[in-house]
């Protein structure tokens, strides 16, 4: 099997791919994760079908869209959500997570919407609903890498003013960090490494790609550094394994890689019970 | 004498209702100044205003002799916020993780932690007492030892005024004792300039130089000396009632409507 990877440009891309959005991702979700805004990434990569789903509907109306990508119509509407969801949280005030539902649910209406008017469902928005591992184009690879290059050298750019705004956005604020435009930048990364992501997981199931790790991960780590190594090594593992087993057995890609995440982080959880109860049953042993 | 704080008539509303009414009050150079008052009267609004994170309707306030809207080094402020105690303790960052936070802003975007930032943060680190602490988680730490964290974390970018909004809240007796040592050791050693916004007035005006009792407007503010002498009708000024002091032997002191 690891012949035909090695083999058929296809794989090699999904592999590749595969590799880069699997360190991209996990570095998103961390912040994500630790700042409580998981939804956020669901909710971009629904406004992000949004985008696709108007590609999708133009090229079918005119055929002068052809020759632009749903998927880069897909990140420009991901870019204005992140700016919407940001003005609509001051909106919103003390409420402010309510501004995530409800960018989610006019996002799926307007896309359903738009695919009942273009006639339907079809193979393609199948495809960057659920992702496929034969959707990764040489084209589509260098877009993937341009873009995960740029989002990890600002990570790494603004990693201390994202570190302090997670722990304390109060302290942050009052030390001088530009924590408008911080925030600003992260939700634009976080636009951008959906965009990258969905033609291989798709984008119902991305947001899982950049949460369980992270999630997995928070288990584990004693530090904030430790939680970064841990994510993307989960993340990575899971990737490559689950981009394996689609292949073998033939099914979904996307799925199969949120299984073996969801699988990891059951199996981290009841290793950690099982810890804590062999804990408590020595110091009962001491005690006696 | 240089002040670090300097409110002159400065007034605040929230909507239609009056927080601030005409206060007026100087810290200087490596004074520890105590602000008390009961919940609701002002203190943290009075912070907020201090800190630049809301504007006076009224008044002037000056920061190391500049006006507020001119004044650009915020790193010459440390700051250990009342939410400090009740950060999220599942958050995996170790001590010296969350001390090296205290640097950023001096730092500036784009640059990273070189030697002298990390000498820095274990400098801080010793300062409270918490050597050998460094990769412990802080959820894991006590009460005591997580505020003294956040001090360590104010006073790492070497402040020249410690502000701590209500920073024993949560904290046992021990470690607010600690807490009030630590906080002399800093006005000593370094000449930092403190002020510390508490409800335990008993513990304050044993460790302070200056107190200023406030609740809308300012009802007192001076000596501690001063303070004492008058507590009972200061007090009852500040709460709008009567009120008589009662002495524990061992220095605690109560009010009794």
């Amino acid at each position: 099997m690891l012949n035909d990877f090695l083999q058929f440009d296809f794989l090699q891309n999904a592999l590749l791919s595969g590799i880069i959005i699997g360190i991209v991702c996990p570095i998103i979700g961390v912040f994500l994760v630790i700042r409580r805004s998981s939804l956020i990434a669901d909710t971009l990569s629904h406004v992000t079908f949004a985008g696709v789903a108007t590609g999708l509907f133009l090229q079918k109306q005119f055929s002068f869209f052809q020759v632009i990508s749903p998927v880069s119509i897909g990140t420009a509407f991901s870019l204005v959500g992140g700016l919407v969801i940001d003005r609509c949280k001051k909106i919103f005030r003390s409420y402010e997570e309510l501004a995530l539902p409800i960018i989610l649910a006019v996002s799926i209406g307007y896309s359903v919407v738009l695919i009942s008017l273009a006639d339907g469902f079809n193979a393609n928005v199948y495809n960057y609903l659920f992702g496929s591992l034969t959707a990764v184009s040489d084209k589509d690879l260098k877009w993937i890498f341009a873009i995960a290059l740029i989002v990890l050298f600002i990570i790494l750019l603004l990693f201390k003013e994202l570190f302090f705004l997670s722990f304390d956005e109060e302290a942050a604020s009052s030390s001088g960090i530009r924590v408008k435009f911080v925030n600003i930048v992260f939700t634009i990364l976080v636009a951008l490494v959906i965009s990258i992501s969905l033609n291989i997981v798709g984008i119902l199931l991305i947001s899982s790609l950049i949460t369980l790790p992270a999630a997995c991960a928070l288990q584990l780590s004693n530090s904030f550094k430790q939680m970064f190594l841990y994510s993307i090594l989960i993340s990575l593992v899971a990737i490559f394994s689950g981009l394996f087993l689609s292949y073998y057995f033939d099914i979904a890609t996307g799925g199969t890689i949120v299984l073996v995440l969801s699988t990891i982080l059951l199996i981290i959880l009841l290793m950690k019970q099982a810890v804590k109860k062999l804990i408590s049953i020595e110091r009962m042993k001491v005690i006696k | 004498m240089n002040a670090c704080i300097k409110l002159n008539s400065v007034s605040f509303k929230y909507d239609h209702s009056i927080v601030l009414e005409n206060i007026s009050l100087s810290l200087h150079k490596g004074e520890f100044l105590g602000l008390i008052g009961p919940n609701g009267s002002g203190k943290s609004t009075l912070i907020k205003l201090i800190l630049g994170m809301q504007k006076p309707m009224e008044g002037e306030i000056e920061l190391f002799d500049h006006p507020i809207k001119q004044f650009k080094e915020w790193p010459k402020i440390g700051y250990v916020s009342q939410k400090a105690n009740t950060f999220n303790g599942g958050f995996p960052a170790t001590v010296f993780e969350v001390v090296s936070t205290g640097l950023y802003g001096k730092m500036g975007i784009f640059k990273w932690l070189g030697k002298y930032e990390k000498e820095k943060i274990m400098e801080a680190i010793h300062l409270v007492g918490l050597s050998g602490y460094e990769k412990r988680n802080i959820g894991k730490l006590s009460g005591g030892q997580q505020q003294r964290v956040f001090i360590a974390r104010a006073i790492v970018s070497e402040p020249e005024l410690l502000i701590l909004d209500e920073p024993t809240v949560g904290v046992d007796g021990k470690s607010e004792s600690e807490f009030y040592q630590t906080l002399q050791k800093l006005q000593r050693e370094l000449h930092v300039s403190i002020l510390l916004v508490s409800h335990d007035i008993g513990a304050i005006t044993a460790h302070v130089d200056l107190v200023a009792c406030l609740n809308r407007k300012l009802f007192f503010y001076g000596k501690p000396m001063e303070f004492e002498l008058n507590q009972t009708q200061i007090m009852s000024e500040l709460y709008g009632q009567n009120i008589h002091v009662l002495k524990h032997n061992h220095g605690g002191i109560h009010y009794v409507k």
